[in-house]
Parts: C-alpha cells; sequence; structure tokens
C-alpha cells in the first residue's frame, strides 16, 4: 500500500482537491479511495483499464458526489468554468507537478471553448450530461456528443509530442 | 439497453457525467458485455489525464497507512499459525499438491484471464493478478510484490458450519497457511509469494488447519 500510495497519491489528491476544492476533504477522499482500491481489488480488470486509472475512478466518483451532495454547488460550477489557469500557480507543487499540470493545460487548451467547458462543469464540477444540457441551452444529445468529442481531442492531443 | 446506445453514453460515463438511472444501466450492461472494453479504456485513460499531481500534507500518508494496518489486522487468520508445522508438508501430503497442480493445469488450460499483468503506469511495482480456477467456484487472486500482499477474492459457497476456507501458499517444496478466508469469501494475507507456485484453498476445520486436511477446491498461480 506504501508502494501505490508514494506512487499515485499525489494524483489521486490533485484530483480530489481539484474537484472538491477543499485539502482536508480531499485528503480524507483520497485515504478513502485507496482503502477502496484494497477492498474492491477483485474488480481489477485490465482489459478495462490501468490500475491508476482505476483509481482515479474511484477517486472521482467520492468527489463528485461530495460535490453533488452540496447545496449550492452548481452556481459556483458555473463561475470556475474555464478558469483552469488559476490551478496552474501554486508555489508549493513540485516541478513535476507543474510539468503535469502544463500537460494537462496543453490537453485542455487545444479544446474549443464548448468542449472545454463540458469538461469543466461535468469532470470537475460535478455536472451530469442533462444537467450541462440545461446549463448550457443544447439538446441533451449535443452535450452527450460534446462530452464524447472532448475526450477524443483530448486523448489525441496528449498522445501528441509536445510543442516545447 | 443496445451496445450502441451504450456507447453513446460511454464517455459521459467515464467523466461521471451520468445520472443514477443512466448509470445503474450502463454498469448493468457493462458487466455483461466486453464488447466495449477498449473505448472504456481509452476514455479513461483520457479522463485519467485530466488530473494533475498536487502535494497533500506528510500526514495523510502515515494516516492512510495506520487506517490499512488497521484493516489488513483484522482479516489476519484467528490464531497465530507455526511456520515449523509446514516443512515436512510436502511429505505427509503429496496428494495435496498433486490435487493442486492438477487444477492448475485445468485452469492453464481454460482461462483467458490468467495470469494477467497490472503493470503499474511509470513506476517499477506491479500486481498480478490471477483468476482461481476449481470446479467449487471461482475467484480472483492479486498479489503485490512490493507490499508482499495477496488479495483474494473468492465466489464460493460458503462451507458448512463446522468448516472453513483456509488459503495456502503452494511452494515447490513446502505449502504454508496464509490465514482463514471469511464466509463473505475475501480476504488479505502478508506472506512473501515471490516464490510460490501457486495459491490454493481448501476446505478445513474451524479455526483452521496447521497443514492441509482436504484437498483444495480452488487454485491459482503465482508467476
Amino acid at each position: 500500500m506504501a508502494a501505490l500510495y508514494d506512487q499515485y497519491g499525489r494524483i489521486a489528491f490533485g484530483l480530489a482537491y481539484r474537484v472538491v476544492g477543499a485539502p482536508e476533504e480531499a485528503e480524507d477522499i483520497v485515504q478513502e479511495s485507496f482503502l477502496t482500491l484494497w477492498r474492491q481489488a477483485e474488480r481489477l480488470d485490465a482489459s478495462r483499464g490501468t490500475l491508476r486509472s482505476y483509481l482515479l475512478t474511484i477517486v472521482h466518483r467520492r468527489a463528485i458526489d461530495a460535490v453533488r451532495r452540496r447545496s449550492g454547488r452548481k452556481e459556483s460550477v458555473l463561475a470556475e468554468a474555464g478558469d483552469v489557469a488559476a490551478e496552474t500557480a501554486d508555489p508549493a507543487d513540485t516541478a513535476a507537478a507543474t510539468d503535469d499540470r502544463d500537460a494537462v493545460q496543453r490537453g485542455l487548451s487545444e479544446l474549443s471553448s464548448d468542449l472545454r467547458q463540458a469538461i469543466e462543469l461535468t469532470y470537475f464540477g460535478g455536472l451530469t450530461a442533462a444537467e450541462l444540457a440545461e446549463r448550457a441551452r443544447i439538446p441533451l444529445g449535443t452535450a452527450k456528443s460534446r462530452l464524447r468529442l472532448a475526450l477524443d481531442r483530448m486523448r489525441k492531443v496528449l498522445a501528441e509530442p509536445s510543442a516545447t | 439497453m443496445s451496445c450502441d446506445e451504450i456507447n453513446e453514453l460511454l464517455a459521459a460515463y467515464a467523466l461521471d457525467a451520468l445520472g443514477p438511472e443512466e448509470l445503474a444501466m450502463v454498469d448493468e450492461h457493462l458487466a455483461s458485455c466486453r464488447r466495449h472494453d477498449e473505448a472504456l479504456a481509452e476514455h479513461r485513460t483520457a479522463t485519467a489525464s485530466l488530473s494533475a499531481e498536487r502535494e497533500p500534507t506528510p500526514e495523510l500518508r502515515s494516516r492512510l497507512l495506520d487506517a490499512f494496518d488497521a484493516e489488513a489486522a483484522s482479516r489476519e487468520p484467528e490464531r497465530p499459525v507455526e511456520l515449523s508445522a509446514f516443512r515436512r508438508v510436502a511429505e505427509q501430503r503429496p496428494a495435496f499438491w498433486l490435487a493442486a497442480a492438477a487444477v492448475l493445469l485445468v485452469a492453464v488450460v481454460g482461462l483467458t484471464t490468467w495470469g494477467l499483468v497490472l503493470q503499474l503506469e511509470g513506476g517499477t511495482s506491479d500486481s498480478q493478478l490471477s483468476a482461481f480456477a476449481g470446479e467449487a467456484g471461482e475467484g480472483r487472486l492479486i498479489y503485490l510484490p512490493d507490499d508482499q500482499i495477496a488479495i483474494v477474492r473468492l465466489e464460493l459457497a460458503a462451507p458448512d458450519a463446522d468448516h472453513t476456507y483456509q488459503a495456502w501458499g503452494v511452494f515447490a517444496d513446502q505449502t504454508l497457511s496464509l490465514g482463514l478466508v471469511p464466509n463473505d469469501g475475501v480476504a488479505a494475507f502478508r506472506h512473501d509469494l515471490s516464490s510460490a507456485q501457486a495459491v490454493a484453498i481448501s476446505v478445513e476445520p474451524l479455526g483452521g488447519s496447521d497443514q492441509p486436511t482436504t484437498d483444495p477446491v480452488l487454485v491459482a498461480n503465482v508467476d
């Protein structure tokens, strides 16, 4: 477990913190997620993703559940949408974290504003596709298509070598 | 829900952006359909790439490991096992070994998930995922070499009130008790299995045995 934590603790915390926005709550989510990984280890299925992505799925679901339980959170999500840059300037972050974040920024920045907003509102903001459709005043099918296109685009961008 | 409909929802599923009803429908579909494995893995890779590392407080590590130790300890054998009792197991119960090997052979031939290795991204750690096989049921074995932890999840009918399932590490020259498996089938054991050939499950009297007293009902190999 120590080895797992040392390898994935920072990425898990980064995701939880990005979603819930509160360090103590994010740490609680990370701790519970690692224990869940341990308890549900039999569900690991390499054909459906790596251990890293499985752990992050657990972290994300817990974080999103926490966000969805909060009242009024969705209002603030709209205000935060697109404001990813605010996440990049913490001097306490390690150089590796900065590189990692740059990669995320690079991926997100390659998305059109519609697709970036779709990711921001759902993955980081906790909205469902139906809620995204309502907020963006678009048909539900369009909302789902945007999520699919956004992930397809992210995957292609991240697969490309960095321009720098 | 059809596979086409699932494909339409898969990205939203990977982003945790489905409502409860659609989420349940997709979960139910994926539980019995493997056609979407590749697409789901790709979507999850993309969503995982949306995360950026951030340094938590050092206390989180110690807190997590304490919680983990407490949970692992609650699953350890109910009574200590004398390792010396196993030294002559191979001689005393050769039938156990032979039966384990026989089940193992069936499993190697019959299981596609056999010996699946999950290579952790960007690191030297790896975990080994194997399937238990046998006529009595099925199960999964996950072994984390760095932590010397074996996790088993068995899908077996609960033994009668006078018996319990016990896990064994099968080595070339001996068979060692790993501990008892609770009736819910989930257990974790700390043991160095790097030189083990298999993990076997047998039915033993309540409290467990110092050495196997019955032939194994399930066996999983350890690479």
